[in-house]
């Protein structure tokens, strides 16, 4: 090859992966530039294994439907996606309803977040018919990167079932994590810059 | 300069060659000097410049380590594209200076940085953990660099990428068919550079991606592990077949293909000593069936392309998916009568490929063969003697059969090589 076309192979080398890695930025930017925003309470699995240094899995409580509770669509299979409507009228957020469809309106003071389901508890479904469905959905917003040295704090605030995480949704219901709320405060807000 | 020792000795030597007259004199004195005469420059400033640079290099990380967490979002990205922009240059500059070689390792940074700013974005921004997506965007950027500048650096690595890619995918429980959306351009790209160890990269990655998926296509239609092995190995044995034509033909990596392939065959016969399961009664062993019932058509066909080939090549590449269909049928038998079935089978394939190895002079063939026979036999010593013997004698009498078989193995190893090393010159 010669060396301009070699020069030139670098440009494009350059400009295709820098536009990559700015798609990726200005994706992310866009949903937390969202006007929506609700607030998600986590609940802890396991508090020994939730951290591991200073990343942290999060778990909602709307990672775990069952059918007592809300109605579970009967075609929601494993790895599909869902979309679970949320009344954002206290401080945190509730489901109301879920779809697997994105709903085509919505009430006053909800909202909608876009998840996949990880798990369907079939088993049950199998022996009884009346038996409670459960599934398991997870979300965008699954992991956290706290500030260096704030992973044990975060973790007595989850004990304490009083941690939040102000998230951004956009009108397809992605999510992005906007910061983090402990008893009604907001203690991290993250920038977009 | 040579060592003094080294000097001394090729002076005492040159005395007694110039006596022989098989060095002249003056000869022996263009050696002793050439043996006293200083090297070229030294390399050691280079090498210390390098460390230097290195060790720089390692303050610059952790000083941007130590104040990461300071530093607004906006500097972060700043430093990161800029880090990976100065990989791109430098490579640029050192092409420009005709350092090729440095050059490519610039632009194997530069990807390496491109996948690094790929993660430390998804961790600014709290990104889904998608691990697979990461990599897919990764071997992309990759991919287009390789192209771009026609890099064997960036090709090699955005390949173990793209296996990368393909695994994760796998493991999650997916069917990867796009896969060959990238696995293709990058096949290409090696062969347009015909680079060796591309192409051999570009086999390993279809052999991962195919046998990766194996599994879950075999469980979406039904099959049990017994027609999965035998279709597989059907498939492969067509491979080592035609690669073994295409050698013949003077094709110049068919003799990879043919390696790939025959270890593939071995590796799958050999499983098939695992099974539980039995072929499955649902009628969906139709299609292993079916392939193992073509392959000596198959090979046949093949076989008759080649001059080198012969009945007995075509009756044992036959035997590999009908011994492993067969150790099917009677899996539900019990473990007693597979083992008869299916170990002196092996065993025989393995003589058979040891003699094939040394017709077609293929030293990897060759060892393939003792290998998988000396595997065969251990395996064969654990699970029938070893039940019968207390915990002492059996590994006393275990020890003494691996030496002596080692020994016996080793000898009978050299021989093969050194006849097909002298059939070969």
């Amino acid at each position: 090859m010669s060396t301009t076309r070699i020069l030139i192979g670098i440009a494009i080398a350059v400009l295709f992966q820098t536009a990559l890695l700015g798609h990726m930025v200005w994706t992310q930017i866009t949903l937390l530039s969202s006007p929506t925003e609700v607030v998600l309470k986590t609940i802890p699995i396991d508090p020994h294994d939730l951290f591991r240094g200073d990343y942290v899995i999060l778990n909602y409580e709307i990672s775990t439907f069952d059918n007592d509770k809300i109605n579970i669509p009967d075609t929601l299979r494993q790895g599909d996606n869902v979309f679970v409507v949320l009344d954002t009228s206290e401080t945190f957020a509730t489901p109301v309803e879920m779809f697997p469809e994105a709903p085509i309106s919505l009430a006053e003071n909800q909202a909608v977040i876009l998840g996949e389901v990880s798990w369907v508890n079939l088993y049950q479904q199998e022996i009884c018919d009346d038996c409670t469905k459960i599934i398991g959905v997870t979300y965008q917003i699954d992991s956290y990167f706290v500030p260096e040295g704030t992973g044990t704090d975060l973790e007595k605030y989850r004990d304490e079932r009083a941690l939040g995480v102000i998230v951004a949704l956009n009108d397809e219901g992605d999510s992005a994590i906007k910061g983090l709320m402990i008893d009604g405060e907001k203690i991290y807000d993250e920038p977009l810059f | 300069m040579w060592p003094q020792s080294y000097a001394k000795r090729v002076a005492a030597d040159l005395e007694t060659w110039i006596s022989n007259g098989w060095v002249s004199t003056d000869n022996s004195k263009a050696i002793l000097t050439s043996l006293n005469k200083e090297d070229a420059p030294s390399k050691l400033p280079v090498v210390i410049t390098v460390l230097g640079a290195v060790l720089i290099g390692f303050s610059a990380m952790a000083f941007v380590a130590a104040n990461w967490a300071e530093m607004s979002k906006g500097l972060r990205l700043g430093l990161l594209a800029i880090t990976m922009w100065s990989a791109y240059g430098a490579a640029a500059f050192l092409h420009l200076r005709n350092h090729a070689a440095f050059s490519d390792a610039a632009l194997l940074i530069g990807v390496a940085l491109f996948g690094a700013n790929i993660m430390l974005i998804g961790q600014m921004y709290h990104l889904p953990s998608d691990f697979s997506a990461g990599l897919l965007a990764w071997s992309l950027g990759g991919l287009v660099t390789a192209w771009a500048v026609q890099s064997r650096a960036a090709l090699a690595a955005t390949q173990l990428l793209i296996m990368g890619w393909a695994m994760s995918v796998i493991f999650e429980g997916d069917l990867h068919l796009s896969h060959l959306l990238l696995w293709a351009p990058a096949a290409l790209l090696a062969y347009r550079l015909d680079w060796t160890p591309a192409k051999h990269l570009a086999l390993i990655g279809l052999f991962v991606w195919l046998l990766g998926n194996a599994p879950t296509v075999a469980e979406n239609i039904g099959w049990n592990p017994p027609e999965l092995l035998t279709f597989l190995t059907a498939l492969f044995v067509v491979l080592w077949a035609g690669g073994t034509v295409a050698e013949d033909k003077g094709q110049p990596f068919a003799r990879a293909l043919q390696g790939y392939a025959a270890f593939i065959v071995i590796v799958m016969f050999w499983l098939s000593h695992l099974l539980e399961e039995g072929i499955s009664p649902n009628g969906a062993y139709l299609i292993p069936l079916i392939a193992a019932g073509l392959t000596p058509i198959a090979t046949f066909l093949l076989a008759r392309k080649s001059r080198t080939i012969g009945l007995h090549d075509v009756i044992a590449w036959s035997l590999f998916p009908a011994g492993i269909f067969a150790t099917g049928v009677i899996a539900n038998l019990g473990t007693t009568e597979q083992l008869m079935i299916i170990a002196p089978l092996f065993l025989g394939l393995c003589v058979w490929l040891v003699t094939f190895g040394t017709r077609r002079h293929n030293r990897f063939l060759i060892n393939l063969g003792f290998a998988a026979f000396g595997c065969e036999a251990l395996y064969l010593y654990l699970e029938t003697f070893g039940t019968l013997l207390d915990t002492a004698a059996f590994f006393a009498i275990g020890g003494i059969l691996l030496i002596a078989g080692g020994f016996v193995w080793e000898r009978l190893r050299r021989r093969a090589t050194t006849i097909q090393a002298e059939a070969t010159s």
